[in-house]
């Protein structure tokens, strides 16, 4: 699964985002800690495709990943909505979520702040 | 002695006998940090020279290593290509996985390719100040181990300080990886020289305080543009998305 130009631009007009057309990574650079519950009403309510639903859980996941990094106290009431999205999604997710829980490193300052939340979960499914 | 590091993550089931340069029996360490330090008595001449000419092999035999490893992954990956210019659709997840672990291991090798190279200049350095044991030893230690100790050559890449770029557009994450990594299908920027990379951010970091920002690429720089159809193309800018720690993420790109 990976995000189309096509997908990036219906999801630019869908979020209001500026995009110039040469950014690489959209779901990274367009992250917003400020925006995560608007991002999983957009999942929970907006009709989407596969990929469109890949795009946008893409966009929750790196946005909570910075509202995690930016604070040591953060509401733990979003998570349990995001894990709901993933059960509902693992197949488009999975891909994303063995990134997100970078299993090859074990150094502490190299993770996201997201990472053990995602193994957390992985670990649970299994 | 116990080796300080003996409990960590990366140590277990290798040599215990790291910390002495597996070499227990003629290196002495005595605080576990630094058998060269130990090194640093009256004999300390012979023993540097010798060192050096230790390391000097060491970084032979790592260039040779390194050499006819990369010139092997190179050769396995352009005759794929040449037989199945679609493989990055049809090699199945496992065989992605080991080919990202080769990466990394490339990686690794260039790396510690780097450390032999900065150890060995500084035993040239030591060698060359101890030099027939002219003047004063205490003296010439003395110089020799401020810089020594302060001098820090090699970046620690952390997810903290470069954020994502490094884990999908660095040195060895090719088309597996920038496909399945990066979610995006489109031509994607690739550094092929971590360490030139990171070094290239530190020194623009001051530029990232209004925001993304593309910065010319230097001529020649290791990187390189992967199409979607596997070749490759040059990139004109890196670009950089600061965090406040350092990057969210930053790639190469052709603007």
């Amino acid at each position: 699964m990976y995000i189309t130009t096509k997908t990036i631009i219906k999801m630019n007009a869908l979020l209001g985002f500026s995009w110039e057309g040469f950014e690489q990574d959209w779901a990274i650079e367009f992250a917003d800690l400020n925006r995560v519950e608007e991002f999983i009403l957009v999942a929970q309510t907006q009709s989407l495709t596969s990929e469109e639903k890949f795009a946008i859980i893409s966009l929750i996941l790196a946005s909570y990943d910075r509202l995690l990094d930016s604070t040591e106290e953060v509401e733990n009431h979003l998570w349990p909505q995001i894990a709901q999205l993933l059960d509902d999604n693992f197949e488009i997710s999975n891909d994303l979520l063995q990134y997100w829980a970078q299993w090859e490193d074990e150094r502490d300052d190299n993770l996201f702040a997201i990472t053990p939340m995602i193994r957390e979960y992985l670990a649970k499914r299994t | 002695m116990v080796d300080i590091a003996a409990e960590h993550p990366r140590q277990i089931g290798e040599t215990p006998y790291g910390y002495a340069g597996n070499n227990p029996v003629n290196r002495i360490d005595s605080d576990g940090n630094c058998w060269p330090c130990d090194l640093m008595g009256p004999t300390a001449g012979v023993s540097a020279y010798l060192l050096y000419q230790e390391a000097k092999e060491s970084v032979r035999s790592v260039f040779g290593l390194r050499t006819y490893y990369q010139g092997a992954i190179d050769k396995v990956n352009n005759t794929i290509h040449k037989h199945d210019p679609g493989y990055v659709e049809n090699v199945p997840a496992k065989a992605r996985e080991v080919h990202d672990k080769i990466m990394d291991l490339r990686a690794d090798i260039k790396a510690y390719t780097g450390l032999l190279q900065w150890g060995s200049a500084n035993m040239t350095l030591m060698t060359t100040v101890m030099g027939g044991l002219e003047g004063p030893l205490g003296n010439s230690l003395g110089t020799i181990r401020g810089p020594v100790d302060g001098y820090s050559p090699i970046v620690l890449l952390s997810g903290k300080r470069f954020g994502h770029a490094f884990k999908t557009h660095g040195e060895g994450r090719d088309q597996f990886s920038t496909k399945t990594r990066s979610g995006i299908r489109n031509a994607t920027g690739q550094f092929l020289d971590n360490q030139a990379a990171a070094n290239f951010i530190i020194g623009n970091s001051a530029n990232l305080k209004k925001g993304p920002i593309n910065i010319p690429m230097p001529e020649g720089f290791p990187a390189r543009i992967v199409n979607p159809d596997g070749t490759f193309s040059t990139p004109t800018h890196i670009r950089m998305i600061p965090s406040g720690k350092g990057v969210w993420t930053a790639y190469p790109v052709k603007l």
